[in-house]
């Protein structure tokens, strides 16, 4: 899993059913933006500027979607209060 | 996922039985400022989108989920941006 900050937002109107009613949001993972554009679903309510916990495995995109094989992967699940270790260092 | 922008579109003369009728296009990742970076590349797309259009993209296993029935794709668009804010700049589609 990694931690991000939230950047910004995607709106899109037409989309995969699985992504009806979903907030995407923008998250940097620290890397400088080597790797372009990420984004994440939100599960969590998530705003810009918070720092969160995004997790890349079928099972978050699962319960984020309901659906059993969804088509996507990464949700944010959780927003970050406080860490103490040192983030960079996080895969 | 990540967010890429639509450079054309990609034809198959001949394919596998899963790529039969599906539409693909020809790819490229965008940065924050939402200028083009890194090299292009192909995604099956759950609709047809149109040149530049800026896209949300599967690129992991689950992007062969996007259909009714499994496909071995490993990058899928899953749907178009209307709207990208990021920080304080913000961004329309088309």
């Amino acid at each position: 899993m990694r931690v991000c900050t939230v950047v910004g937002t995607v709106v899109s109107t037409e989309h995969h059913p699985a992504l009806g009613g979903k907030k995407i949001l923008v998250v940097d993972d620290g890397d400088g933006g080597a790797s372009g554009v990420q984004l994440a679903v939100d599960a969590v309510g998530a705003g810009s500027g918070c720092r969160v916990l995004v997790s890349d495995s079928g099972a978050a995109g699962s319960d984020v979607t309901g659906l059993q094989y969804p088509p996507l992967r990464s949700v944010v699940v959780g927003i970050i209060d406080e860490s103490t270790a040192d983030e960079s260092t996080a895969t | 996922m990540k967010l890429s922008r639509v450079l054309g579109h990609v034809v198959l003369s001949r394919a596998i039985e899963p790529y039969r009728d599906k539409t693909l296009h020809m790819i490229q990742d965008v940065d924050a400022a939402l200028k083009g970076v890194g090299e292009a590349e192909v995604s099956v797309t759950w609709q047809a989108m149109k040149e530049g259009d800026l896209v949300v993209v599967e690129v992991s296993r689950e992007a062969c989920n996007a259909f009714d029935t499994t496909i071995p794709a490993d990058a899928v668009i899953i749907g178009r941006a209307d709207h990208v804010c990021i920080e304080n700049s913000t961004h329309r589609n088309g």
